[in-house]
Formats: C-alpha cells, sequence, structure tokens
C-alpha cells in the first residue's frame, strides 16, 4: 500500500499544479454557460414546443395545467379549433401538460430539454408578454385549410352525386310508378327493395 | 419590557417570573428581556421565536409562525387528482416524494386502485432517496447552528448526486412531480437506477466514512449537545413529538415498520431508536437511519420487479374518504383525504410532522441557557415549509 501511495504522489502532485496553473491564467472566474449546447439527460422538463399539426385541439393540456397558465388561441379553422399558448412566465414545468395530450404516437405539446430563457431589459411587461407558442401554425393553419376546401370539395361533390342520383331517382321512381299503378298492389314493397340498393351503390 | 408583555395580554409573566424565582414581580419585570431570534436568522429560517430571557435563561419561547403560509391544504380543492400532487409536494421541497406518495395512496384508496408492483419499488426507492437529501441538510444544518460550515458542505456535495438521479428520472432536481395516483409518471430507466447506485456508493464509500471520523463521537459537539433538551420516553408520547426525534427518545415507532406501505413490507430494515432523548441522540438517529435508508435503496433496486409502472387513474373519483399515514423524512405525515364524487379532492387535511415537534419545543426549552436554543431548535429538525403549509 506504501509504494503505491508513493508512486500517486507525484501524479497527484503534477495533477494539482496543473489544475492551479489553468486557473491562474484563466480570463474570468465566472464563465458563461448558456451557449455552451449543454445536453440535459433523458427528459428534462424545459422549454415547451408545440406542435400545430399535430394538434387536435381538444384543451386537455389546458384543463391539466394546475397553475393554468395555458389559454387556447381560437384558429379560425374547425381542426384545430384552438391550439395552447403557453404562458411561460408562469409555468412551473411540471410536465402535467404534456402527460395529458392524447396525441399518438407524438404529444403535440411537449417539453423539450431547452432551458435557457433568457430575456433582457427584464420589465413586468415583458414577462408577461414571454410566451410559448406554436412554432409551425401558419403552415398548419394553412394545411388544415387545404384539407378543409379539400373536405368542402369532396362534401359538394357527394351533394351533386346525392343531388344527381336523387334526381335520378325520382326519374326513375317515376317513370316505375307509372306502370306500377296499372299493374296494382302487391309489386310495391319490391319497387321499395330497388330504390334502396340503387341509392346505396351511388354513395 | 415587562410592560410591553403584558400589554400584548401574555399573563404568563407573572406565573413565569415565579416559577423562575420567587422574587418581587416589579423588579422581575425589569430583568425579563424579550429576544426575537428570526425571522432572518440563518438557523431559524422563515421563522420567528420569541425568546424571553432572564439573564442568560430562557424564561418562555412563543414561536410566532405563519412566514411561508402557501394555504396549500385550499389550493388542492382548486385541483384534479392527478395535478393536486404539484401542491402536495410543496409542503416541503426537501423529500417530496414522501408527501407524494401519501397523497396518492390515499386517493388511491378512495377509487379502489391497484398500484403496479413496479411502482411501489419505485415510489420505495424515491422516498428514500428523498429521506437521504433530507437527512444529509439536517445533519448539516444541525452542526451549522453551532457554528461550523464544513458539515454543511460535504452533506451538499453527497446531496448533489442524488440530485442528478432525480433529475434524471424525472427531468427536475427539486419539485420533480413524479409520484401520481394511479403510479409513477415516468419509467425507471437504467440510467436513472445507474445514477441512483452510484450516488448510494459516494454516499457510503466517501461521505460515511469521512463524516464518521470528523463530525460523529465528536468530543466538542458532545459537550454542546449531550444533555441538552432532554425529552424522557413519556413525555415524547405525551407532547406528541414525531419522526426521529420520537425514536430518539426510545420509542420505536416507524409507520415504515408499524403499517407498511408500497414495498417496505418486504424489504429488511431496522427502526433506528436511542434511549437517551437529548440533542446528540436525535443528531445520531438521523445519522444511522441515514445509512438504513442507503441499504434500502440497495434492496429496492436489486428486488426491481418488471412490469408496468402506472395504471389507468379515474377522473371522477366515487365519494369516500381515507386518511393514510407515511413515514416521511421528518416523521409521521398524514393525510385525511375526502371525495366527493368530482375530479378533484374535496379536502385534503395534512397532519405535518414538524408542527408538532414546534409545539413540543416550547416546554423543552423552558429554563434553558440562550446558547442552546438554537441547538434544540435544529436538533427537532424541523422544516418551515410542513409547519405553514
Ligand atoms: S408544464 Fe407549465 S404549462 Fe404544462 S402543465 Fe405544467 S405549469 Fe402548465
Ligand atoms: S396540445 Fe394536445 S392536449 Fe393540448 S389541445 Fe393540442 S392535442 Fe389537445
Amino acid at each position: 500500500m506504501e509504494a503505491k501511495d508513493a508512486l500517486k504522489i507525484p501524479f497527484e502532485a503534477t495533477k494539482k499544479v496543473i489544475r492551479v496553473t489553468k486557473a491562474l491564467f484563466a480570463p474570468k472566474a465566472t464563465e458563461i454557460w448558456w451557449d455552451k449546447g449543454i445536453k440535459r439527460e433523458l427528459h428534462y422538463r424545459g422549454k415547451h414546443i408545440i406542435n400545430a399539426e399535430l394538434c387536435i385541439g381538444c384543451g386537455m393540456c389546458s384543463r391539466a395545467c394546475p397553475v393554468n397558465c395555458i389559454d387556447m388561441v381560437p384558429t379560425g379553422v374547425k381542426k384545430p379549433r384552438a391550439v395552447p399558448k403557453v404562458r411561460a412566465n408562469e409555468c412551473m414545468f411540471c410536465g402535467l401538460c404534456e402527460d395529458a395530450c392524447p396525441t399518438k404516437p407524438e404529444k403535440a405539446i411537449k417539453l423539450t430539454d431547452h432551458y435557457s430563457m433568457i430575456l433582457e431589459d427584464v420589465t413586468w411587461d415583458k414577462l408577461t408578454e414571454y410566451v410559448f407558442e406554436p412554432e409551425n401554425l401558419e403552415e398548419a393553419l394553412e394545411k388544415a385549410k387545404k384539407m378543409e376546401e379539400l373536405l368542402e370539395k369532396k362534401k359538394q361533390e357527394a351533394l351533386k352525386k346525392k343531388q344527381q342520383a336523387q334526381q335520378a331517382k325520382a326519374k326513375a321512381e317515376a317513370k316505375k310508378e307509372q306502370p306500377s299503378l296499372e299493374k296494382g298492389k302487391e309489386e310495391k314493397p319490391q319497387q321499395g327493395d330497388n330504390s334502396q340498393k340503387g341509392s346505396k351503390g351511388e354513395e | 419590557m415587562g410592560n410591553s408583555i403584558s400589554l400584548a395580554g401574555y399573563t404568563f409573566v407573572v406565573e413565569e417570573t415565579k416559577e423562575v424565582s420567587g422574587e418581587d414581580l416589579g423588579l422581575l419585570q425589569e430583568k425579563l428581556l424579550q429576544l426575537n431570534w428570526g425571522v432572518q436568522h440563518p438557523a431559524s429560517g422563515p421563522m420567528r421565536l420569541k425568546v424571553w430571557v432572564d439573564g442568560d435563561e430562557v424564561v418562555k419561547v412563543d414561536p410566532d409562525i405563519g412566514y411561508v403560509l402557501r394555504l396549500l391544504e385550499k389550493l388542492v380543492e382548486y385541483r384534479t387528482w392527478q395535478n393536486a400532487i404539484v401542491n402536495v409536494e410543496r409542503a416541503c421541497f426537501i423529500d417530496n416524494f414522501g408527501t407524494m406518495t401519501g397523497y396518492s395512496i390515499a386517493a388511491e384508496k378512495i377509487a379502489g386502485v391497484e398500484v403496479p408492483k413496479k411502482a411501489d419499488y419505485v415510489r420505495t426507492i424515491l422516498c428514500e432517496g428523498g429521506r437521504i437529501v433530507s437527512h444529509l441538510i439536517g445533519l448539516g444544518g444541525f452542526i451549522g447552528v453551532l457554528g461550523v460550515h464544513t458539515p454543511m458542505q460535504w452533506a451538499l456535495i453527497a446531496r448533489e448526486k442524488f440530485l442528478d438521479a432525480f433529475e434524471v428520472y424525472s427531468g427536475q432536481r427539486i419539485a420533480t412531480a413524479s409520484i401520481v395516483p394511479g403510479g409513477v409518471r415516468y419509467e425507471p430507466t437504467g440510467k436513472f437506477i445507474e445514477k441512483m447506485i452510484s450516488a448510494v456508493d459516494f454516499l457510503e464509500k466517501e461521505f460515511i466514512p469521512r463524516y464518521t471520523e470528523v463530525f460523529i463521537d465528536n468530543p466538542t459537539l458532545k459537550l454542546r449537545s449531550q444533555g441538552i433538551g432532554v425529552v424522557p420516553k413519556e413525555k415524547a408520547v405525551e407532547l406528541g413529538l414525531a419522526g426521529p426525534a420520537l425514536r430518539a427518545s426510545g420509542v420505536a415507532s416507524d409507520v415504515r415498520k408499524d403499517y407498511p406501505y408500497t414495498a417496505y413490507g418486504e424489504l429488511d430494515f431496522r427502526v433506528v431508536t436511542k434511549e437517551e432523548g437529548d440533542a446528540y441522540a436525535r443528531y445520531l438517529v438521523i445519522w444511522e437511519e441515514l445509512i438504513e435508508s442507503a441499504k434500502i435503496i440497495r434492496q429496492a433496486i436489486e428486488g426491481l420487479p418488471e412490469g408496468e409502472w402506472r395504471t389507468k387513474f379515474p377522473i371522477k373519483v366515487p365519494p369516500g374518504e381515507a386518511y393514510v399515514n407515511v413515514e416521511w423524512a421528518r416523521g409521521c405525515f398524514g393525510f385525511h383525504l375526502i371525495s366527493d364524487g368530482g375530479t378533484g379532492p374535496y379536502r385534503l387535511k395534512m397532519r405535518a410532522p414538524s408542527f408538532a415537534n414546534l409545539w413540543a419545543m416550547p416546554e423543552m426549552m423552558k429554563n434553558v441557557k440562550l446558547a442552546d436554543v438554537p441547538v434544540i431548535f435544529a436538533s427537532l429538525y424541523m422544516c418551515h415549509g410542513d409547519i405553514d403549509r
């Protein structure tokens, strides 16, 4: 043991000398840490990322928040009807909003390992203005609008088809009714069946 | 001075002075001096002790609390079952796992939810981690009030390792919000277990030997704390002391052993007791519990079962009530939770151990020397967060 310890002494001493010399020539005692890109481990609970494309606007995150710091901002489109906006000044980074979000497999609201939230010239107004908003909101809204338009088109097409079908049906019925009137009561239920099948196929 | 006391409605001066020495009242009133210990005193924390002294002798101590009142019990009523944990854990941030566990068990009892075994084990690991973190600060704080600040720094170094483990587990170091009704919020990953083991290793291999060498069995420390603030066994029960302070008086009361919750029933540990009941005994109880907790963590990590760590907890809980006790770092913490069938608790009453210890303190501080006030105060191991709530 003693021999080992004796061997260690010069090594330790050199280490210490190097450390002290380094400290002597280092420019400052306090280091700036936030631009070093430190990675926190696993799920650090930092700044929120809200993905408006995934969000369905259910508002579960807003209800789960213990300090009620999530506002649901109406978007003007149908889906998502509203997207969350986090008032960062009041948030305590508990992560319960992330737990509550129902989207799968990826959550629409997530806490990232981004922890440097630096404001300069901090006043109360600035603090209250400091919010986390969905980053891709415009794209998502555009997409949503396109989707809506598409849906609208489809709907109108469907409607047109329906109307056409109805017209066709009406015509057919009008045609069929004339002979049926002549033939009598027994064939009426069969006609009803035919018209139903026809309408299903058209849809 | 005496006049101002009687003006404030304190009639005890007459009684106390008679008790101290049967001298003439008028003379005694001039002798009595009121000292304010706190609010900014480094040892007292956000709390004020009104100390009346007769020379060097303490006549009466009156704690003045309420400086960190946050209305936690009331705030819980505005929460849902899940997110009420953020208020419960803030009873005291140092050991936040114990309080969250107690609340969660109470909520599960009402809802009739069975927690997976893995969640129980993770809760045990976290609770013991919280206990170690809290005890470290208690040890450092105790010697800190005697004027030596080195042990506090050592304790904080050891504590840091545990906080690292908590951060890996939950994403935050102090307010972890990690235990919810229905289990625990995060999966205990390999990395967390690794960090926890390395923290326990550091505690057992580096901190404990070094600390034992210097601050346990230390003659100066013994001189200062032995025979001070003695509470005999019967008196301790009568005063309603809790936690390490109760066990230091020879009462082997530990909820973990008496009414096992989470995984404590399956683990092997002993309840630390001391017979002396003085400040030094309380210090030693904290110290030995620290060593026990490290062992519990090792056992729990070894026995960690596979499976789920969280089950579904209903949004609406049927009406009912439950009372749950947990052994928190500072003693037995009681939760009386009532549900009226809504989406959140109807009422939560917390019975805090520090509050019980606080009101035993004036009794213990009668006729001691003024310099012993901090020693007794620190040895009772109280947290202002859960005194006020
Ligand atoms: S992380 Fe912030 S926004 Fe999300 S629930 Fe917690 S306090 Fe609310
Ligand atoms: S972020 Fe998630 S929880 Fe919040 S509104 Fe969108 S989908 Fe719902």
